[in-house]
């Protein structure tokens, strides 16, 4: 079936796909914009927080990994494709539906740094963005009022930033006991950005802290796009497909003619469209464009995640750390730029993140059985604050993702991920968790552990289809333009060049502002 | 498959606190498995395979179900060294169906039933708190300036 063409095509509504769509349909109310998302929405109201065995959908159908929820056996409201992570130290993560991951996100929204941009420059590794935190920071402004910030303005670690439209989230007895161990330290320390309301805001409740953020939120205080850009966008007359799998960018003698895909009851249809914009995260994003014939040496290559490591510190105390949203509480930026006498360049970012539900912390153990898990988790459930150590994950050409030979059922070619921690890495995860335990014990925990490495961390999709000016090292221009393709874009967390050593939510956000901006001045 | 078999399994595998924690208003002891509610089904024919294979390495079902605690442990942790993936796919089970009663839950000083819509009161910063950020403000800008 062909359609009547349309001004701009948008694959994927997920955080890129929703700003991108929202932005460009404010600026330019002329244009016919569809997007198409292989899922559908969440239903708030059968969200398992309302039901008592809520903690058991935390491992199966609302895991975190598309595998995990495949294997589960249960109906997953995510409209999953099998990824093969079988060589990938860390695996990947993402929720595929309107919102995309920010459906099942921690919501935790900080900014990169100033340096971020400028890595090459600066320290002499990665590569620097075809623009600056300057360039970026009216979009870091904007993204975070249509979100709806919680937070505290006036952190050093950060040039500033407006006020924050709301207080930040409660720090919790875990909070203020983290807090008092960076104090003693002398450390860097401040309450998280996060794009959760900590009080109504934007028709959308306050957070009553009931914990499990990455099951969806029940009661929409936690932003996610379905409820920020979409209404919206769909409000400004974009069209929103939804059950939509893509399985091609039809291109033609370098120009991109429109997109085919099969609909939700399975019918293939062609949308032909001026420009198409792809916004399928870094790994469906790369995905769909092997899988069209788009050549670039950089496609689907130096894949990074964030390196991810966890220290735990045990109290004495009662401590709340399984209520409240996950993500949130407070953060640490003391060792966020180089130093070299740390024997590696750039840094790590601490954050100091609640506890898992009592059944996912008990599912964890290495050995969740018998008298010694009991014990354990007895001294550990509401005794423990965590801190997660993030690093700056740098661009390497050999960690990436493929297509295989295989067809998946949803009709495209399957996709492999291989990914290797780097030597860089290790030394940077090493450094802060040694400060995350130095930390914990001047906070007053009586014992720490270390997990030196976190595999299901992988939410963080980023780099296979890099920005940049050189179409051999990069697959895109400043503009998300596709070198190859011109009329082809990118609007999702593929085209950091690096990845800074924070969350990237945010930036994903802030970028698809800024590339519908761009965009509405070109198009004619 | 006999039910003392199957009842010594789940309590081998959450004995629950035989000694008991020190006890307080809040904290009681955690149930062993077969007091929190968590049953083997013998039909279930997913999780038949290890329990033939749990029975067959001590001997019998009745001779599992006699053996001491700690020589059922031994047991279990033969079986989890020879066939892993069965024997943790039977423990994810129970473990899902004992973290989730509502004794154990209790047992933990928790809530029992659904996250929402109660949710969970939690603290704001306290005025220490607040004003040990004052010396981090003291320190001045921590971000790197890119020319």
């Amino acid at each position: 079936m062909r359609l009547d063409p349309v001004d701009i095509a948008i694959v994927g509504a997920g955080f890129g796909g929703a700003a991108f769509a929202w932005r460009l349909s404010q600026q330019r109310p002329d244009l016919r914009i569809v997007c198409v998302e292989r899922g559908g929405y969440s239903d708030r109201s059968a969200l398992p927080a309302l039901r008592p065995d809520w903690q058991r959908a935390v491992l199966n159908e609302w895991a975190t990994s598309p595998n995990l929820r495949l294997k589960s056996g249960r109906k997953p409201a995510s409209a999953d494709y099998p990824i093969d992570d079988t060589q990938s130290d860390f695996k990947p993560l993402m929720w595929n539906g309107v919102g995309g991951s920010t459906i099942a996100w921690a919501a935790h929204f900080p900014r990169l740094h100033p340096s971020d941009f400028r890595t090459r420059s600066l320290d002499g590794v990665g590569d620097d963005w075809p623009f600056s935190y300057a360039d970026l920071e009216p979009y870091y402004d904007l993204n975070d009022a249509e979100c709806g910030v919680s937070g505290l303005a006036g952190d050093p670690a950060y040039p500033p930033k407006p006020d924050r439209a709301m207080p930040p989230v409660a720090l919790g007895r875990m909070g203020m006991a983290a807090a008092r161990g960076f104090d003693a330290l002398g450390w860097h320390w401040w309450p998280v950005d996060a794009a959760i309301n900590s009080r109504s805001h934007a028709g959308r409740a306050a957070c009553n802290h009931c914990g499990p953020c990455l099951i969806g939120c029940a009661t929409g205080a936690k932003s996610s796009t379905d409820l920020t850009y979409w209404p919206k966008a769909l409000e400004n007359g974009v069209e929103l497909r939804t059950g939509c799998v893509v399985q091609q960018v039809e291109i033609e003698a370098g120009r991109a003619r429109g997109i085919r895909y099969w609909d939700e009851i399975g019918r293939e249809v062609f949308q032909p469209a001026q420009i198409v914009v792809v916004a399928g995260n870094g790994i469906g994003t790369p995905r769909l464009l092997l899988a069209s014939g788009v050549k670039s040496p950089a496609l689907g290559k130096n894949l990074m995640f964030h390196g991810a490591a966890y220290a735990r510190g045990l109290f004495r105390e009662e401590l709340d750390g399984p209520v409240g949203p996950v993500g949130c509480a407070i953060y640490s930026h003391e060792f966020y730029e180089t130093d070299e006498s740390r024997g590696f360049k750039r840094g790590v970012h601490l954050q100091v993140t609640r506890e898992n539900a009592l059944l996912v912390q008990a599912s964890r153990l290495d050995r969740p059985w018998g008298e010694t898990a009991q014990r354990w988790l007895r001294d550990e459930f509401r005794h423990s604050v965590a801190v997660l150590v993030c690093n700056e994950d740098l661009p390497e050409t050999h960690n990436r993702v493929t297509l295989t030979d295989e067809v998946g059922a949803d009709g495209l070619p399957g996709v492999k991920v291989e990914y290797r921690v780097s030597e860089h890495t290790r030394r940077a995860l090493d450094f802060g968790l040694d400060r995350a335990e130095e930390m914990l014990r001047a906070a007053g925990a009586h014992r720490t552990v270390r997990i030196a490495l976190a595999p299901l961390t992988g939410w963080h999709l980023l780099g296979t289809a890099r920005m940049g000016t050189d179409p051999a090292t990069s697959v895109t221009d400043a503009s998300g333009r596709v070198h190859a393709v011109g009329n082809l874009m990118v609007a999702d967390g593929s085209l950091f060049p690096t990845v800074g050593a924070v969350n990237p939510g945010s930036t994903i956000g802030a970028l698809a502002l800024k590339l519908a901006d761009d965009l509405a001045r070109r198009v004619e | 498959m006999r039910n003392a078999f199957l009842e010594a399994v789940v309590d081998t595998v959450l004995p629950g606190e035989r000694g008991g924690p020190d006890a307080t208003p809040d904290v009681l002891p955690l149930p062993p498995g077969s007091h929190a509610g968590v049953v083997l089904d013998p039909n279930y024919a997913a999780q038949q395979g290890v329990l033939r294979f749990i029975a067959e390495r001590a001997g019998g079902e009745e001779a599992f179900a006699r053996a001491s605690f700690s020589k059922r442990t031994e047991l279990l942790e033969q079986v989890e060294r020879e066939s892993f993936a069965p024997f943790r796919a039977l423990v994810s089970a129970l473990v899902q169906d004992y973290y989730e009663a509502p004794s154990v839950l209790v047992a933990m000083g928790w809530r029992e039933g659904a996250a929402q819509p109660l949710g969970h009161d939690v603290p704001q910063a306290d005025a220490g708190t607040l004003r040990c950020l004052d010396k981090v403000r003291r320190r001045g800008r921590l971000w790197r300036p890119v020319s």
